[in-house]
């Protein structure tokens, strides 16, 4: 039908007309955007604070503003961006970093990433970003890191699965320096955090922090130390009520993973007959056991099931490590210090911190019900009054190639 | 010429419709031959021969061809000879009345294998002007035609537009005749019908409509006469033309006909219950009903293993997806969500993109366009060189803009893509209903991103969706109650398992083969497919004779083979209750 | 009416399923979870079940009037001018719920897709689409769904296969611990989530064996009901209950967590975003057909796809009425209290009880009026 035609025809140019005049909103060419790879949140001390160029140094020179202390400047934000035409770009004018990564003060996040607009010369995007660091002080701030860390949950380009550290010091710090390895700090931090063969730090992304407060009153995240080129994300720190605790050991940090059934590859060094010998852990299965003794007071058993390898012994003629004797030997040395180690941890967090970070509640409530009736009122209370129990039970499997 | 003209309707002008005036040969044979000679006047490649024929010379008679259209050789030996020479010698006593010369003529003096008689002089003309011969004979008011047509044509030849590796190279040519014997050859069955009609006022080409008779919907059918029918136009030209003229909805941008040069193809398809239309002066027929799957299908899919042919069709369905979104998938994601792909990836893309002074989808549509043109030139350029061209025309060209900083490598890749996966796609006009709403969907999306390439691919649905090819879906069998036919859709299952017809082409008898693979008993039948047998016979156990294409052997009557709005099937017995599958 | 092509019973199963998922998948692990804690998915359940019981009530009441859609046969059993108000309140209560699909679908579009697209131009281009489909007649949109109903659920089933070891099915205990009272407060949550079948009121007539519906819609609201709890579970199992209430579209955070390694798209949740954008889009173009194929019976018009860009352009105000994406679930809420449960749950069934009682239609019931009559 002719009048079809026509309805259809005019639909069509008026659809044509109103969209390609009003223009492609959203429309921003990639190399056009700057992907943040690294984000790091630091609290604004005054004086303390110094306004960094892009090159990292400090600038002196005369006329340079030093962000002033008022109440405006709370947050200092930095990103690390890489510097994409040099992956590539012919017939394009780059510069020679690898990576850039500039620091402004605001408010709070947003604002401050406003401020980068006037200085960058493209549209900031969080998609990519790989890693969250947060400095000392800001972390001790019971305020501040509560805006920042509503802030980025809210943000929805901002992925939930990003990594979370806190550094020891001044984050900024950590996405100035120049690493050896990995020119760009995002991914240095990204496939740091993606390795398995440590236990020594706790793998959380942010998600999981975030949930981990709301549910259990506190999170343990990993630490990040800086070094001149390099990084080390090792031990932990402990938030409770919203703010900094304490800084936790590697090793602490290592007994906290068993106890929440999560085991990083990882090498528990054992003293054998006066050797020190190193017993791999492979696999670890955490069983828990709740029940309420004869007192009515809710005990708790922790079973730790492990499995792994012997690295080492000393090299010997009539050594024969492929007897039973031997092996139950190592697997008692290694259950004792796993023990010791665990106990320890879990002492520490019942009597000084008096924080259920394992959500040992949250596993009462769903597995005893009717004891969490009793003591979800004041689970705090109850759980440092928990009696807990810890035993591993360890099983080598392999020696390696000789006996 | 008034291009135009032939798509005007035909308003006041006292033109000779179809309906042609009725013009009665006079016995006069000086009266024929000056109306053949004032119609066509200035003709001069029609050819009169008078002549007289009887021992006594006193028949005079006439030869009325068309030089050119008629084989001279058995005009001269066949008509001339044998009325000239053999009469002669004939004992014709000087009462008989030329009626029964006329009759001695038609039934023992002309040799020639196809004669006529025919009433009205206008309609013998235009035989005249097909081809035929005319012999006009004084004193008889019928005129004789004979057929002589033998034009030059081209032979038999592969089709150049749908080759294929394996299968029979021989292709459609432009003579009607030719190609009803081609199918034939394929054919051997009484039930393939040849209708032949003629279309367009000026041109009378001949058209043929061709089916299998008990296969056919005979709905289809009737529709397929009844439009063909309505066409007033003056010159039919190409099949392209019926093709516009018995479409259900002109307006879209994909065919709901087939076209194909394959003698193979239209057999396999007549066996599936459609129906062809073979135009004169063409060697593309039309098939329909045609759906999108039909469209995609290739004679090589049943010809190679079925395994081996459903990956290549899934391949090609594959193909025809990537070319219609791969550039703006492209656009969507540099231009707009650049957080959907990996970070490796992204940076990459970002700095090839580094100091390229066109966005992403200025870029698509010059590379696009580019490469359109230089489709379009490679076809116009003779043999292999315009083949190569394309190719390599496309190369450089992509090369150098990327050296030149214009268009960043991975659009060139892109496009490169897009381009290979639309030659997948085998049938031409797909192609270009493709090629046209690929540019739909880039402007889409490079408005509104990932949610426009969407909303493009939905919009096209709704309209595939609309479609319909003589009132079978254009989507079928993906849609519709059709579970069976699904076997021939994406895939290519083996011949054991589709051993019926598909339900949304075909009308009648619906067994292609008996499962098991015998082949049938030769001696049984008399090689009629059972149209015999009333009532009760739903099992009578005949043989369908004849080669198909590797399509089957033993057909077995099996009732109960209706459709779902309880057609019958072609007014044979149907002996079950017709349950719909 | 009766020219139009018939739709089978498998199209009249697509169209319930792509109608009924729309927006409301998005948001129900949190509201479910507020409800009724780590037992949300049982509220489902039984929103699903009486769905089913509800469905086959209209199947019933439409074999009463064969032939005949609500509009007609609402005249008949409520009287004319009642009847006329009833179908001009389903009218209204079909474009409203347009209005809202569509508010909806900009406001997540805007959040997770075009942050800088004024909202206008998703939800204008979003209408035009659907009046497209809203102009064709019912086989066309039964194809439609056949289409696209494997396109919409098995991709994002096969997502969530990578996201499994990051799941905790033990976040979905203590199991049965909530209160029944907490169950049926709940229940008002799930009622948007199924609306859209009470458009069988209106598409039965149109099936080749309209005796199918019940069975068509059984299957299709059964496969719903897997769905939905699927998407509830993975939701719950990914986040757990106290998390959860804090996202507001919770099943889309389940995807933005899961990561293919290695793969072409690493960060699937932008192509279940697109598949999404198919499933708002049949929900809202049946409604919006729906809204147009009512007008045309209550107006007896005889090619009714005009109305589509009209009401196109009503909707599109409508849409834009809310401020803010807070107004537009309390709104939403409203309305499913107000327009939807009636509509959508309770009116159906009265009308088929009045119609029993006056004992009305071809089969008179079950029947039993028949067998008195044949009898005495």
């Amino acid at each position: 039908m002719k009048s079809k035609l026509k309805r259809a025809v005019s639909l069509m140019l008026a659809a044509g007309v109103m969209l390609s005049t009003a223009g492609c909103w959203d429309r921003i060419e990639i190399n056009e955007r700057i992907f943040v790879l690294g984000l790091a949140i630091d609290k604004f001390e005054p004086g303390k604070d110094v306004q960094v160029g892009e090159d990292g140094a400090e600038q002196q020179e005369e006329g340079s503003k030093q962000p002033e202390e008022s109440p405006r400047n709370r947050l200092v934000v930095s990103i690390v961006f890489p510097n994409v035409g040099l992956l590539k770009g012919e017939g394009a004018i780059v510069s020679e970093d690898a990576k850039f990564a500039v620091s402004t003060v605001g408010p709070n996040i947003f604002e401050a990433v406003r401020q980068f607009n006037t200085r960058l010369n493209g549209n900031i995007f969080f998609g990519h970003v790989k890693a969250i660091l947060l400095g000392e002080a800001l972390v001790k701030d019971e305020e501040l890191l509560m805006e920042v860390l509503d802030g980025l949950e809210r943000e929805q380009e901002i992925a939930r699965n990003v990594d979370v550290a806190v550094v020891k010091g001044k984050a900024k710090d950590a996405l100035f320096i120049k690493p050896l390895v990995e020119p760009i700090v995002g991914t240095y931090i990204e496939k740091i955090f993606r390795q398995r063969k440590t236990g020594r730090f706790y793998p959380k992304n942010f998600g999981k922090v975030v949930t981990s407060i709301r549910e259990t009153g506190g999170a343990v995240l990993p630490r990040l130390v800086v070094g001149e080129k390099e990084f080390n994300i090792a031990g932990g720190c402990l938030v409770k009520d919203r703010k900094f605790r304490a800084w936790l050991g590697e090793l602490e940090v290592r007994a906290i993973q068993w106890l929440e059934n999560m085991a990083g590859e990882d090498v528990i060094s054992v003293n054998v007959n006066g050797v020190s010998v190193p017993f791999e852990l492979t696999e670890l299965k955490r069983r828990k056991e709740i029940w309420r003794d004869d007192a009515g007071d809710v005990n708790l058993h922790i079973i730790l099931e492990c499995e792994g390898n012997i690295e080492g012994y000393i090299l010997a003629v009539d050594q024969d490590l492929m007897n039973e004797a031997f092996i139950q030997q190592v697997e008692r040395a290694v259950e004792r210090e796993m023990v010791a180690q665990c106990t320890g941890v879990m002492d520490k967090f019942q009597n000084e911190f008096q924080l259920d970070v394992w959500g040992i509640g949250n596993h009462i409530r769903k597995f005893r019900p009717e004891i969490w009736e009793d003591v979800k009122d004041n689970w705090q209370e109850a759980f440092t009054e928990l009696s807990v129990d810890i035993s591993a039970c360890v099983k080598v499997r392999r020696v390696g190639v000789i006996k | 010429m008034g291009l135009l003209d032939r798509f005007r309707p035909k308003k006041q002008e006292k033109e000779p419709s179809k309906e042609e005036a009725k013009d009665k040969a006079s016995s006069s044979l000086d009266k024929n031959l000056k109306y053949l000679k004032d119609k066509l006047k200035d003709c001069n490649d029609v050819v009169y021969r008078e002549f007289r024929v009887g021992n006594r010379q006193q028949f005079r008679f006439a030869l009325v061809y068309v030089d050119g259209l008629v084989d001279r050789n058995m005009l001269n030996e066949e008509v001339l000879k044998s009325l000239m020479l053999q009469t002669k010698h004939a004992n014709l006593s000087p009462g008989i009345i030329t009626g029964d010369v006329f009759s001695i003529a038609l039934r023992s003096g002309l040799t020639t294998g196809e004669v006529k008689e025919e009433e009205y002089i206008d309609k013998s003309m235009i035989a005249l002007l097909s081809g035929d011969s005319l012999v006009l004979v004084d004193g008889y008011k019928k005129v004789l035609v004979i057929g002589s047509k033998g034009w030059p044509s081209r032979g038999v030849q592969e089709p150049q537009t749908e080759s294929v590796i394996r299968g029979p190279r021989d292709g459609f040519t432009e003579t009607m005749r030719f190609n009803t014997a081609l199918l034939r050859r394929r054919l051997r069955d009484p039930n393939l019908k040849i209708k032949q009609i003629k279309v367009g006022v000026r041109s009378k080409t001949d058209v043929a409509l061709a089916y299998m008779d008990n296969i056919v919907d005979k709905n289809v059918l009737k529709e397929v006469e009844k439009r063909l029918e309505s066409i007033n136009i003056d010159g039919v030209l190409e099949s392209g033309y019926i093709e516009s003229f018995i479409e259900d909805q002109k307006y879209s941008i994909f065919p709901q006909v087939q076209s194909t040069e394959r003698p193979d193809r239209v057999a396999a398809s007549l066996l599936e219950g459609r129906v062809a239309i073979i135009t004169d002066n063409t060697p593309f027929v039309l098939l329909v009903p045609a759906t999108l799957n039909i469209l995609f299908q290739s004679s090589e899919d049943y010809y190679e293993r079925w395994f081996i042919a459903s990956f290549i069709r899934i391949l090609r369905y594959a193909s025809a997806f990537i070319s219609l979104v791969l550039p703006a998938v492209y656009i969507a994601i540099t231009s707009y969500h650049p957080g959907l792909i990996p970070t490796d990836l992204a940076l990459y893309i970002a700095g090839t993109r580094t100091g390229v002074p066109f966005p992403a989808f200025i870029e698509a549509i010059i590379m696009e366009l580019t490469l359109e043109l230089l489709r379009e030139a490679g076809i116009r350029l003779p043999g292999p060189i315009g083949q190569t061209i394309g190719i390599v025309g496309g190369l450089v060209i992509g090369q150098a803009a990327v050296q030149a900083g214009l268009v960043s490598p991975i659009m060139v890749i892109v496009v490169a893509i897009t381009a290979i996966a639309s030659f997948a796609v085998s049938s031409y006009s797909v192609g270009i209903a493709f090629r046209i709403l690929r540019f739909f969907i880039i402007a889409l999306s490079a408005v509104l991103g990932l949610y426009g390439l969407v909303m493009g691919l939905l919009l096209t649905l709704v309209h595939l969706c609309s479609l319909k090819s003589f009132g079978v879906p254009y989507l079928a069998p993906l849609v519709g109650n059709t579970y069976y036919e699904l076997g021939d859709a994406l895939v290519r299952a083996p011949q054991t398992v589709m051993y019926r017809r598909p339900k949304t082409l075909a009308g009648g008898n619906m067994i292609r083969m008996r499962v098991g693979g015998a082949k049938g008993t030769s001696g049984g039948g008399s090689g009629k497919d059972g149209d015999e047998g009333g009532g009760g016979e739903a099992k009578a156990g005949s043989v369908k004779a004849g080669d198909g294409n590797g399509k089957g052997k033993a057909g077995e009557r099996k009732a109960g083979g209706g459709r779902d709005n309880g057609q019958k099937s072609g007014g044979q017995q149907e002996g079950g209750p017709g349950t719909g599958e | 009416m009766n020219d139009q092509e018939k739709i089978t019973s498998n199209q009249l199963m697509a169209i319930m399923l792509s109608t009924i998922i729309g927006i409301g998948i998005l948001t129900l692990p949190r509201t479910v979870t507020e409800a009724a804690g780590p037992d949300g998915w049982m509220l489902v359940l039984a929103g699903g079940v009486v769905a089913i019981i509800l469905s086959v009530v209209i199947s019933r009441l439409g074999l009463m009037f064969p032939g005949k859609t609500v509009v007609e046969y609402s005249g008949d059993i409520i009287t004319k001018p009642l009847g006329i108000i009833f179908s001009l309140g389903f009218f209204t209560y079909y474009v409203l719920f347009c209005a809202f699909e569509a508010r909806v679908f900009a406001e997540v579009t805007k959040q997770f897709l075009l942050d800088r697209t004024p909202s206008e131009a998703i939800i204008i281009t979003m209408l035009l689409g659907a009046a497209y489909l809203a102009r064709q007649d019912i086989a066309t949109v039964g194809r439609m769904g056949e289409m696209l109903v494997p396109v919409f659920i098995l991709p994002p089933i096969l997502f969530l296969l990578p996201g499994i070891p990051e799941m905790d099915l033990t976040n979905l205990l203590p199991f049965m611990r909530t209160s029944p009272g907490k169950l049926l407060t709940g229940f008002g949550t799930i009622v948007t989530s199924y609306l859209g079948f009470e458009a069988l009121l209106l598409f039965q007539p149109f099936m080749a064996r309209p005796r199918d519906a019940a069975k068509a819609m059984t299957v299709a609201l059964i496969s719903i009901i897997l769905i939905y709890v699927l998407a509830v579970v993975t939701a719950v199992a990914m986040f757990g209950v106290v998390e959860i209430q804090q996202l507001i579209w919770p099943t889309f955070a389940v995807y933005r967590v899961i990561e293919i390694p290695g793969a072409f798209i690493e960060n699937i949740h932008g192509v279940v975003m697109a598949i999404w954008v198919v499933a708002v889009y049949t929900t809202l173009a049946v409604f919006f057909f729906a809204a147009v194929t009512i007008l045309g019976r209550i107006l007896s018009l005889k090619e009714h796809s005009f109305t589509a860009l009209p009401l196109a352009l009503l909707i599109y105000f409508l849409a834009l009425v809310p401020n803010n994406v807070s107004q537009v679930y309390n709104y939403l809420d409203a309305f499913s209290l107000y327009l939807g449960i009636p509509f959508g749950f309770v009116l159906p069934a009265v009308l088929y009880i009045i119609a029993k009682v006056r004992g009305m239609g071809k089969e008179g019931g079950n029947g039993r009026e028949k067998q008195a009559k044949k009898s005495g």
